[in-house]
């Protein structure tokens, strides 16, 4: 069998041959990598930026299938809701109810419309149902024409208000407000394109007299849209923030340009391969485009600083630059290629996922980490063997020795008595952040959308229609058989619907709901003359038949489609909510479970669950669901990398810690700030996981290197720390600090999310100074010091010596 | 290369000198960087969290409730009965409690003789009665039905435990036992009565559909049916002494007698909402009826007037009931009405 150090010094010179065949044939290496990146770079220009609805829906999941299935008539999850709002008197106004018509009207020519499904006063569809001698007949209130004269107005509103199903849910009960509900073909929907025409409508029409809201999944996604060049401008920012700060600190132009060219290649390298693989950018991942190209800088930044170390100790010479960068190139490839494999595995586990969008942006991910292979590790290297005078500064300004102090408290932390306060604290620190972060919610966490701040116009028009209405967002839960036509007319459905809902509507966050169960008893009341005792379903089918029989004859082809299908085989209720926290929809689905346990049907089947919320409902279950699977899977593959690259499991548990740090605290922040893990949030943790882990192989790779060199462990770990440690404390101060910039976004997520990087990076950067080389000092690995016995002895030793 | 020396040297060593702790130490640390891997491993593949919601007690009072019937208990409770089987106690001080009942049948009207004896009528002939101050309620047994329709609309008391329900059907039942047994007043025939006026001396006053009315003498045993003074239905009938009294029904009607019953006037008013109750309210010495779309009328031989409970309230109401100096009104929802302002219960 081979010694594990036998093996090593093969694999060292392997990575030697590639470090000189780099070097040697830099012109040809740099020549093919920039004919790929203007390859490349040419697709890149041509990625799709935009959010594709589909791709966020598990299409396996049992919710989703149902939803597939009866969206088209039963209310998909693009349902936009408009609100005119009047602050005096009422909504029974000319001026008013003529913006409610044309809008209305409007909407028809708005693209991928579901010309059936636009409800409001001025539609066909709401109507009144009325006995008379001549039997019963209806008529649409307030359709074709706006009442004429004041009389009209006043049966109008008096037809209103007799109207359950017309008062409450589409004209507030102070009369002050009214709502338009459209929806949208899903296929077809462009979210850019319906926002920007949807506002153009309702621009038409507003001239201030009349309060218009507007809210909806195509809204909220046009809003995202809207501030993408603001997104964009803040992109430039935070690069040129990094640019400068790097400049200042390395104090070269190669420190500035090199991290830039490496985080643009492997972009257009990535956006490239992703535009080839037809896998559309969305705008919210852009978060993780700058995790990502945050890495390719300190990976950079990590090779050019070495580069600068051994420059210092050759002598200066025509082949100073290319000696320098080959030593550099060969030293930082292992702790190099390991981050990178490392992000891109950790990040890998996230394809498990059943949701398109997670694949996709996992592929994104991973194709765009792992040019990080090529971009910072061999490209950095071969553009700093060009360099002609690599001595010099390019301004006077040093800042180095006030960050050299703070790694001289590293050391001194590290070797003193104060590594095992700052390792107990930790361990305290972790666990407590663990067990707080138990409490981290999934799905939103808070009312509104967690995409936007609470006080930006979506939410806040979100809250205003919720206050006033039953709740904008939607659940439709269907009951029925395909192979039971007419089963809805029957007695047990419509018994069964009915106290559904009644049981339903019992949680407060459920503001309403809706069923064919709440059309029949205004039939059957009218057909008493009135009489609200009759106000019920009936008792017997044979009634409820007849009922359902005359409500058929009075209706026009679609009346119907939002309660049932043409068919009766299936029948809908649809639940309104109050907001779209994980909690309510988690407790609303726990609840119509229970329903459906304790109240078991003869005939037909409950589905569960269709709408917006079915939807939300069907992506947190499988969040949750896997949320232990991707730490664990994440964790596990960083554990055997490790072990695999080092031969040691003990490699494998001691690179656990920094990430598991990092990890707690960031999940402990999310719990403390109210951020949910949903399927935005999702990527970004999976992507901390391998992005915890990086600055430690660098340390621990360099003391390694020492120990190899022959140095006391002591030794190793100063120079580990001044040197390793100076390229951690460089780059995490810059992206610490561009990252924070994100804070200014109007979009809520990409600012909560820029804390959460400069938070992640801030604790991996203190777990790689303070702890690593603490931990590493005092349970002294075998994979990094040698043989056990050997380096207690050379590590309690020496010291003894110098006190004599 | 001297230290390289040493690290080789001691380990050599010290291996022999091992002793059985330290070989357990060694063999545990050397398991357990794998027994973790394994570990989390098996927690990747088969840990699945599921989905644990909160729990939501549903409240006495529920948005989908519809209210038909009111008394008031001796102890100054207001009872409601309504939909699902659902009988509410209203404390004065706002306090609700739902009070146990054996059905899920809609509850019409439900009616108090005194500290202990209650009964409640409603939907397919369901008759409850309780003994105990409405701790219990019973089914009561034997209740005379229909072929076609039971619904019991209403339901009258008198001292001695008499009670009258009239209903669906031609359906007017008679119980003497505090609401325990029931009998039929009439044969079955294809009318639905509405409401039954218990006078002294063992008179009745029934109305019902198509604006019919039957008088009796006797509790029932002889009938007499004075000539249809409307064609509509007639809802609700109430006497504040053995002569005066007042009916109202569909479309604003509302009629008058001061025989007892024998003949009627109408009171022409303007309104065209449905009426559905109307209560004597002895304090104020003056008639209050509702309906329909908020619409209240109240009166006394002086004059009447009308208007509607709140601008923005049109729900109707089956039944009114005067506790001191404000009118209890139940139907679409539940509250008050002090003659100025309409206070509802919230769910």
């Amino acid at each position: 069998m081979k010694s594990p150090l036998a093996l090593f010094s093969r694999e060292q010179t392997m990575i030697e041959r590639i470090a000189e065949f780099c070097i040697r044939r830099r012109a040809w290496v740099a020549g093919g990598l920039l004919c790929l990146t203007l390859v490349l770079g040419w697709f890149a220009l041509h990625i799709e930026v935009r959010t594709v609805f589909e791709d966020m829906l598990p299409s396996r999941h049992e919710y989703v299938q149902t939803h597939e299935k009866f969206k088209d008539t039963f209310g998909g999850s693009n349902m936009v809701t408009i609100m005119f709002e009047v602050e005096q008197g009422e909504i029974f106004q000319t001026a008013v109810l003529d913006k409610v018509r044309s809008v209305t009207l409007g909407l028809r020519e708005v693209s991928a419309v579901n010309q059936y499904q636009i409800t409001s006063l001025a539609s066909k569809k709401l109507k009144e149902v009325r006995a008379s001698t001549a039997g019963i007949e209806s008529r649409p209130l307030m359709w074709p024409d706006l009442p004429a004269d004041a009389e009209a107005m006043a049966e109008l509103r008096q037809a209103v208000l007799r109207n359950p199903l017309v008062y409450g849910p589409f004209v507030s009960k102070d009369l002050q407000a009214t709502l338009i509900t459209v929806d949208f073909i899903d296929q077809q929907v462009d979210y850019t394109k319906v926002f920007h025409e949807i506002r153009a409508l309702i621009d038409s029409v507003d001239d201030g007299s009349v309060k218009i809201r507007v809210v909806g999944d195509p809204i909220l996604y046009g809003w995202v849209g809207h501030y993408l060049p603001e997104t964009t401008q803040l992109v430039f920012a935070a690069l040129l923030v990094t640019l400068v700060m790097l400049f200042v600190l390395l104090r070269t132009w190669r420190g500035l340009i090199l991290p830039l060219l490496a985080g643009l290649v492997s972009a257009l390298w990535a956006l490239g391969i992703c535009r080839l693989l037809e896998i559309n950018f969305e705008p919210l991942v852009i978060v993780v485009a700058m995790l990502i190209t945050s890495r390719a800088v300190s990976h950079s930044v990590q090779i050019v600083n070495r580069f600068d170390d051994e420059l210092e100790l050759l002598p200066p010479g025509a082949d100073t630059s290319r000696i320098a960068a080959r030593i550099a190139l060969a030293d930082l490839f292992r702790p190099g290629m390991l981050g990178v494999i490392a992000d891109a595995a950790c990040m890998a586990v996230v394809a498990l996922s059943p949701i398109p969008m997670l694949q996709k942006l996992t592929v994104l991910a991973v194709v765009w980490v792992s040019t990080l292979t090529v971009s910072a590790v061999i490209l950095t290297p071969v553009m700093l063997s060009f360099i002609r005078k690599p001595h010099g500064t390019a301004h006077p300004i040093d800042c180095l020795p006030l960050l050299r102090k703070v790694l001289d408290l590293a050391v001194r932390v590290s070797l003193s008595r104060a590594r095992y306060v700052v390792l107990g604290t930790s361990l305290l620190v972790v666990v407590a952040a663990g067990l707080y972060s138990l409490n981290l919610k999934i799905g939103d966490a808070n009312p509104g959308s967690p995409i936007l701040w609470p006080e930006s116009p979506y939410n806040r028009d979100s809250a205003a229609i919720n206050a006033r209405f039953e709740g904008v967002d939607r659940m439709f839960v269907v009951l029925g058989d395909d192979s039971q036509p007419g089963l809805i007319k029957g007695n047990e459905a419509l018994h069964a619907m009915n106290s559904f809902q009644r049981f339903i509507e019992a949680q407060p966050e459920v503001g309403g709901s809706l069923s064919i169960a709440d059309v029949l008893p205004h039939v059957n009341s009218s057909l008493r003359e009135g009489n609200p005792r009759y106000l019920e379903l009936g008792d017997s089918g044979a009634i409820n038949g007849s009922l359902m029989a005359m409500l058929d004859s009075v209706s026009e082809p679609g009346d119907i489609s939002r309660f049932a299908d043409d068919q009766y085989a299936n029948g809908s209720v649809t639940l309104m909510f109050r907001d779209r926290q994980g909690e309510t929809i988690r407790t609303a689905v726990a609840r119509v479970k229970q329903f459906i346990a304790e109240h078991p049907l003869a005939d037909g089947q409950w589905h569960l669950a269709g709408g917006l919320i079915g939807v939300m409902a069907a992506v947190n279950e499988i969040i949750l669901s896997s949320q232990i699977e991707a730490i664990a899977l994440a964790l596990l593959v960083l554990a055997v990398l490790c072990t695999l690259v080092y031969r040691s499991s003990m490699a494998g548990m001691l690179f656990m810690v920094p990430v598991i740090i990092s990890n707690m605290l960031t999940f402990a922040f999310m719990t403390w700030m109210g951020i949910g893990m949903n399927i935005n949030t999702v990527p970004v943790a999976a992507l901390g996981i391998g992005l915890g882990v990086d600055y430690a192989f660098y340390i621990a790779d360099r003391v390694k290197e020492e120990i190899a060199a022959g140095r006391s462990a002591e030794e190793a770990i100063r120079i580990a720390l001044h040197s390793a440690g100076m390229g951690v404390i460089v780059t995490a101060s810059v992206l610490i600090l561009s990252t924070l910039l994100w804070w200014l976004s109007s979009l809520r997520f990409q600012a909560e999310m820029g804390l959460l990087m400069a938070i992640w990076l801030s604790v991996s950067a203190f777990s790689a100074l303070f702890i690593m080389p603490a931990l590493l000092y005092v349970f002294r690995p075998r994979f990094i010091f040698g043989e056990r016995g050997a380096a207690t002895l050379v590590s309690t030793a020496p010291p003894s010596f110098q006190a004599t | 290369m001297s230290k390289l020396i040493n690290i080789d040297h001691p380990s050599s060593l010290r291996i022999p000198r091992q002793s059985a702790g330290q070989r357990a130490l060694k063999t545990l640390m050397a398991v357990l960087p794998w027994s973790i891997i394994a570990g989390l491993l098996w927690a990747g593949l088969f840990i699945k969290p599921q989905p644990v919601g909160g729990t939501v007690t549903p409240p006495a009072l529920e948005r989908r409730d519809h209210f038909y019937g009111l008394a008031l208990s001796p102890g100054g409770e207001v009872w409601a009965s309504g939909s699902n089987g659902k009988l509410l106690a209203i404390a004065e001080n706002g306090q609700i409690r739902r009070l146990p009942t054996p059905t899920e049948r809609t509850l019409q009207d439900v009616a108090i003789w005194d500290a202990s004896h209650a009964v409640a009528v409603g939907n397919d002939g369901v008759i409850l009665h309780s003994q105990d101050a409405g701790q219990h309620w019973q089914a009561a047994s034997g209740v005379p039905r229909s072929e076609v329709a039971n619904k019991l609309n209403r339901v009258r008391v008198a001292a001695g435990g008499l009670a009258i329900a009239a209903g669906e059907m031609g359906a007017l039942l008679v119980s003497h036992d505090y609401g325990q047994s029931w009998q039929r007043l009439r044969e079955e025939e294809d009318v639905a009565w509405n409401d039954v006026a218990i006078l002294d001396g063992g008179r009745l006053v029934v109305v019902g559909e198509f604006g019919r009315i039957l008088l009796s003498d006797d509790l029932g045993q002889h009938w007499e049916e004075p000539a249809t003074p409307v064609p509509g239905s007639l809802m609700s009938v109430q006497f504040r002494d053995a002569q005066n009294g007042m009916a109202v029904g569909l479309e604003g009607t509302l009629l008058a007698t001061s025989d007892g019953g024998r003949t009627w006037e109408g009171v022409e008013l303007g309104v065209t909402d449905h009426l559905f109750d109307i209560l004597w309210i002895a304090q104020q010495q003056r008639w209050f009826a509702t309906g329909a779309l908020g619409r209240w009328v109240a009166g006394d031989d002086q004059g009447w007037t009308t208007g509607a409970l709140d601008e923005r309230n049109r729900a109707w109401h089956t039944r009114a009931l005067a506790v001191g100096s404000q009118v209890w009104l139940a139907g679409a929802d539940i509250g008050r009405w002090d003659g100025r302002q309409w206070s509802e219960l919230q769910p």
